[in-house]
């Protein structure tokens, strides 16, 4: 009898215990997949992020590889471009981006320049690796037709030769 | 009556013979052997039986004498067996010529019909089973069933001839060494046993007449009583027994039915045996009653019984066990899918923000990365970007010599534009805000008048769309 009752009470509680984990197994499965879905879904779109600067490393790679560490001298191109002393270039403090390189920013000002001797400038400018990037610009005429003072700010890549 | 026996003995002894059947299951039971108590062959299949019941892997069932036992059929006024199980013991008791506290009482199976339900119940003296389950201890006979002998040969007679229509009306006579039996039914429902406590094998003159006077007293009501209570006109009489193999004597029998009345007769087969069989059979399937249980229980059956139980708890306590592997496998298995799911979600916010990153601060850590990385590169960005600013520049300045627009100051970045000018007439300056909307700047213009060559000034402020 007393085995019996052994058998019984360990049975029943065998028996109960299954229930009561398939429930809890059954009644969590929703939220627990809820879980998981949401931790899939950060996943992807992490994932996602970090081929977002993908075109940057490459182009930043490549400079590395080319070794061109700094823009041209914009002070010699100026002088080419539109003679000795015509530009008046301000540097700005350079700020600091990743893996070494930094932003280099110049204000341009040319005063009563003939504005396409001012475009070949910037296109001058524009054309080394890094090149000198327009950031932004103001013109105003000068009473004479084809002439006027330019206000411009320059930025370029630099990195300190390793 | 607990199933689970895969093999059954039934046993008819009386009057120094026997007859032992056997049965493998539900389909029915063969007869080892029809003999004399003392022969040989009685001795051996009997000891063969014997030695399978003791060690637990057959049973052995016997009958209580009819003579010794009431039948009766209950009818509980409701369709409800649960109910009516209730009250049976109530409904038997004013049926019994003894006091059912001191009787062993069997129930059959409960039927529902008509509203109400019925069941078999038999009853007998717990002194009168005491007394013939100890000639069979006696007999060397340790039966595990002790059926009801006119429940079990009703029942055996349904199984081998059943009913070929519904409202069949039929009557079984068991001719037995020391009593005669009737029973009656309507289709396969026993209605009411009669029992005769003559001997119809008796040889002496005197007995045999005495048992043929109280045939031809009883057997003639008893026709008209069941074919008035089942309103037929006919009925079927099978006669079985040992007294039925002797034709003499069945013809001898049959003449005491009225004459008139319209009855078939019709001989079992094997019918000596009919009663082995039926105990045989329906101790297998677990169908028939049983008068030995509670303390009057052979040991043996109870422990075949506390085998069966344990059996059935090992089988619920392996079947939960293993619900248990399997929500402890499920629970493992979601337990591993979320850490490597979280491993990967943790390398990769830490691939991007570069620090170590608390469980759950992923996305957040991964959006102030995400909007630092874009400050850092934005100059990459404009570098590699082949239109840039200069290009809106060029576009701005074709429009103004398009339009022939003179201006007098430009200004533009990224985020603005403004030009301040004279222009041939309004249309112009509209069509340049048209054309300044178009390449993604929201535009507000206002005009300054005439300008003293006759031209119109104005003046256009934008910012860029986003």
């Amino acid at each position: 009898m007393n085995s019996e009752r052994i058998w019984t009470a360990v049975t029943t509680t065998l028996a109960a215990a299954a229930a009561a984990w398939t429930l809890h197994t059954l009644l969590s499965a929703p939220r627990q997949a809820d879980i998981l879905g949401r931790k899939a879904q950060d996943l992807q779109r992490i994932r996602a992020v970090a081929t977002r600067w993908a075109r940057e490393d490459a182009y930043r790679a490549a400079l590395e590889s080319r070794q061109a560490w700094r823009p041209q001298d914009l002070g010699e191109t100026a002088t080419r471009a539109l003679g000795e002393g015509v530009a008046r270039l301000s540097p700005r403090p350079a700020a600091p981006l990743a893996d070494g390189w930094q932003l280099r920013e110049v204000a341009v000002e040319l005063p009563g320049v003939p504005l396409p001797e001012a475009a070949v400038f910037l296109a001058a400018a524009g054309d080394s690796l890094p090149p000198w990037r327009l950031r932004e610009i103001e013109i105003r005429a000068a009473p004479d037709r084809g002439k006027g003072t330019v206000n411009a700010v320059l930025e370029a890549l630099e990195r300190k030769q390793p | 009556m607990a199933a689970g026996y895969r093999t059954a003995y039934g046993l008819d002894w009386a009057g120094g013979r026997m007859v032992l059947a056997r049965s493998g299951g539900r389909d029915g039971a063969d007869v080892l052997v029809s003999a004399a108590l003392d022969s040989e062959a009685a001795r051996e299949a009997l000891a063969a039986a014997v030695r399978e019941v003791e060690r637990g892997s057959a049973a052995l069932a016997v009958s209580a004498p009819a003579t010794r036992t009431v039948v009766r059929r209950l009818r509980a006024p409701f369709a409800s067996a649960r109910k009516a199980s209730r009250i049976w013991p109530s409904l038997l008791d004013v049926e019994l010529p003894f006091p059912v506290e001191g009787a062993l009482c069997v129930y059959g199976r409960p039927r529902v019909a008509e509203g109400a339900t019925f069941a078999v119940a038999a009853a007998i003296r717990e002194e009168d089973w005491a007394a013939t389950d100890e000639s069979c201890a006696a007999a060397g006979i340790p039966s595990t069933h002790g059926d009801v002998e006119a429940a079990a040969l009703w029942d055996q007679f349904t199984v081998e001839l059943p009913p070929v229509r519904a409202d069949t009306c039929r009557l079984l006579v068991w001719l037995g060494t020391d009593y005669a039996v009737v029973v009656r039914g309507r289709s396969g429902e026993l209605t009411a046993v009669h029992v005769l406590r003559r001997s119809p094998l008796a040889e002496e003159p005197a007995e045999r007449d005495a048992f043929d006077q109280l045939w031809a007293r009883r057997f003639g009501p008893i026709l008209a009583t069941h074919l008035a209570e089942s309103d037929a006109a006919e009925l079927d009489v099978w006669w079985a027994g040992p007294g039925a193999e002797d034709g003499d004597r069945l013809a001898r029998l049959r003449q005491a039915a009225p004459a008139g009345m319209a009855v078939r007769h019709e001989t079992v087969r094997r019918p000596a045996a009919l009663l082995a069989r039926a105990l045989a059979r329906r101790a297998a399937a677990g169908t028939g009653l049983n008068f030995k249980t509670g303390r009057h229980a052979n040991p043996v059956h109870l422990r075949m019984e506390a085998r069966q139980r344990r059996r059935a708890w090992l089988g619920v306590a392996a079947a939960a066990l293993l619900v248990l592997a399997l929500n402890a496998g499920e629970a493992l298995q979601r337990r591993y899918r979320a850490r490597r799911l979280q491993d990967e979600l943790t390398a990769a916010a830490e691939s991007i923000a570069g620090m170590a990153v608390p469980r759950g601060q992923e996305a957040l850590m991964v959006e102030r990365a995400q909007a630092r990385r874009d400050e850092e590169t934005r100059p990459f960005r404009t570098a590699l970007d082949p239109e840039g600013l200069e290009s809106v520049l060029a576009g701005v300045l074709a429009d103004l010599d398009d339009l022939k627009l003179d201006v007098s100051r430009l200004s533009l970045s990224s985020l603005a534009v403004a030009v301040e000018g004279s222009a041939p007439a309004i249309q112009a300056v509209e069509a340049l805000e048209e054309r300044l909307h178009a390449a993604g700047w929201s535009v507000q213009g206002e005009t300054l008048g005439q300008t003293p060559d006759g031209r119109q000034g104005f003046v256009l402020k934008g910012t860029a769309l986003p």
